[in-house]
């Protein structure tokens, strides 16, 4: 009786795993279509600008007087249930990243709170810049 | 105290490595707040840990028979780890990519290979995985195929092990949950090692030479004596057999032995339903065969045990009940045994005439031929009747693997006992 319930199950998973397959085929065609797409993330040069000082020196996003300006608050954001970070001029919250990180969690911790544009361009140092499908990757986290 | 079974000490290796991962966490809320990742996360683990379980299972160790109660136990529980183990990986990344909806960036990074090894690692561990499972069961394959394709399985533990290893993870950053995982993973990997490249070079392998083959129906009886050393076994066991004809092919297979550990000629009765059982008959005299073993622990019951005995027998199920038979003729011992030999028809009761002449001598055992094309197949409530008749009997049942199945349900449906019922699983690996 066992032996078939989990032949049951097995197959059941086999038929999970082509349904999300599917289901990735269809977003994967979703976000093609152009007025589907999400926000474009530019890779820019490495800024030097410095978080703390964010309020005189930020984006255009920051300076709208419509917009809630976050850029005051990052530094707050600086845990691994909290975290916040700086990349190319935009917020992203990447609370929900950890766990994920191809790279560990620590890196991504150092940076909670911080501008992490150079790290992110570089790997943290090893000079070499993140795929573009990490960058794609990276839009879901946008705040600002 | 009574030494801890085999499920016992697989629940208590699951419970530590439960134990272990809620001690890398930080806090509790951190597995509360994100329950799919931490699922996701318990179901790799103990996926692994099954795995790697089930791989050290199939290196046919004497410990591990010892544990479990028999080789056949050994591969029914191989069986159900090995099924858990492939349902809790293939829902490892399926959590993760619920999690990611919508972002394909994100569901992509757990299903299609990307740019990092250690992820790519993964996702290739579980397309072998799925496409093992698919040729197993659902696809009905000639035998050396399948077991081919089985291994398939423990090249995905390896990849799915690395996997495990490489990514940051609880295991990378929790050190005790680390060198536990490592240890199973090591584990594993080196019984694939040895299952695959040093199981046959390593170990007795018992030469013998073919001297005689009789057929009745669909049954071969193959009879054979030592090149040089004679294999010493208990009634009741079994050894993995291969032949060196060329016709037959080299694979191993499991087969009881039907002769008596003390008989002059050593005797394999085999029935002929498989794709390679079917050509067992090109085999010929003079024609080498190569013995594996002894395994199994089915006879334990009727060596240790001092109770009486009653049998229950299905067909070719018999073999091991001829190996008893054929060493208790040979004791002044009286033991009293009742033996239901059940058959579908008259002509496939192909083993009557030798049990009635090895018991004739023996007054305190009975047989009692079950032809079911006479009598109608022998029931359940049959059975339960006999059983209750001789409430103070062992039983030891063996027979085709729809019959067992549907006997050990429907006993554990009536709550029997079972430390009184022995069963003899002989279809494995």
């Amino acid at each position: 009786m066992i032996k078939t319930s989990l032949k049951q199950l097995g197959a059941l998973s086999i038929f999970n795993f082509v349904f999300f397959l599917g289901l990735l085929f269809f977003f994967t065609n979703i976000y093609r279509q152009p007025s589907k797409i999400a926000p474009p993330v530019k890779k820019i040069q490495p800024t030097s600008e410095v978080v703390q000082s964010s309020s005189s020196s930020t984006s255009s996003f920051a300076s709208s007087s419509s917009v809630r300006n976050l850029f005051n608050e990052i530094s707050s954001h600086n845990t691994r249930q909290d975290c916040w970070l700086v990349i190319n001029g935009h917020i992203y919250d990447i609370t929900a990243y950890f766990g994920a990180h191809p790279g560990g969690d620590a890196r991504m911790l150092v940076y909670c709170g911080k501008d992490a544009t150079s790290a992110y361009q570089t790997k943290d140092g090893r000079g070499q810049d993140h795929s573009a499908s990490a960058y794609t990757l990276l839009q879901q986290f946008l705040i600002q | 105290m009574n030494k801890p079974d085999g499920k016992t000490i697989l629940f208590f290796f699951s419970g530590v490595t439960l134990f272990l991962w809620l001690l890398s966490k930080s806090s509790f809320s951190i597995i509360t707040d994100d329950p799919l990742r931490s699922t996701s996360q318990v179901f790799s683990l103990l996926g692994l840990l099954l795995m790697m379980i089930s791989l050290i299972l199939s290196t046919r160790k004497r410990f591990i028979e010892d544990v479990f109660g028999g080789l056949d136990r050994v591969y029914e529980i191989h069986h159900v780890v090995g099924s858990l183990s492939f349902i809790l990986l293939i829902n490892h990344p399926l959590l993760l990519v619920v999690k990611a909806i919508p972002s394909p960036v994100g569901m992509a990074q757990y299903l299609l290979p990307g740019d990092f090894l250690p992820y790519n690692l993964g996702i290739f561990a579980l397309y072998f995985m799925i496409l093992a499972f698919i040729f197993m069961i659902f696809i009905r394959l000639p035998y050396h195929i399948w077991k081919r394709t089985h291994q398939f399985l423990g090249i995905a533990g390896i990849l799915g092990g690395i996997h495990a290893l490489l990514i940051t993870s609880d295991i990378s950053v929790y050190m005790p949950l680390r060198i536990w995982m490592v240890f199973w993973i090591g584990s594993g990997i080196i019984s694939f090692i040895y299952i695959f490249l040093y199981y046959n070079a390593l170990g007795a392998i018992y030469a013998y030479e073919i001297i005689r083959i009789e057929r009745f129906l669909d049954i071969i009886n193959i009879y054979a004596k030592p090149v040089n050393r004679k294999i010493s076994f208990m009634p009741g066991q079994f050894a993995y057999v291969g032949f060196n004809n060329p016709s037959i092919g080299r694979e191993q297979h499991p087969y009881s032995f039907s002769s008596g550990p003390d008989d002059e000629e050593l005797r394999f009765s085999i029935k002929m339903v498989g794709d390679y059982t079917v050509r067992l008959p090109l085999l010929k005299e003079g024609d080498k065969m190569y013995i594996k073993g002894p395994y199994g622990k089915f006879g334990d019951m009727y060596i240790d045990g001092k109770k009486p005995l009653v049998w229950i027998v299905g067909g070719i199920g018999i073999t091991p009940f001829l190996s008893m038979l054929h060493y208790q003729s040979q004791l002044v011992d009286e033991r009293a045994i009742l033996l239901y030999y059940c058959f579908s028809t008259k002509e496939e009761g192909v083993f009557i005439d030798e049990i009635q002449k090895l018991v004739q001598e023996k007054k305190s055992i009975q047989v009692f031929p079950w032809c079911s094309q006479e009598k109608g197949r022998l029931s359940v409530d049959g059975i339960i009747d006999i059983l209750g008749k001789y409430d103070d009997y062992d039983v030891q049942i063996c027979g085709p693997g729809l019959m067992m199945e549907s006997l050990k349900d429907q006993f554990e449906a009536i709550g029997l006992d079972d430390k009184r019922i022995r069963f003899e699983a002989f279809e494995m690996i």
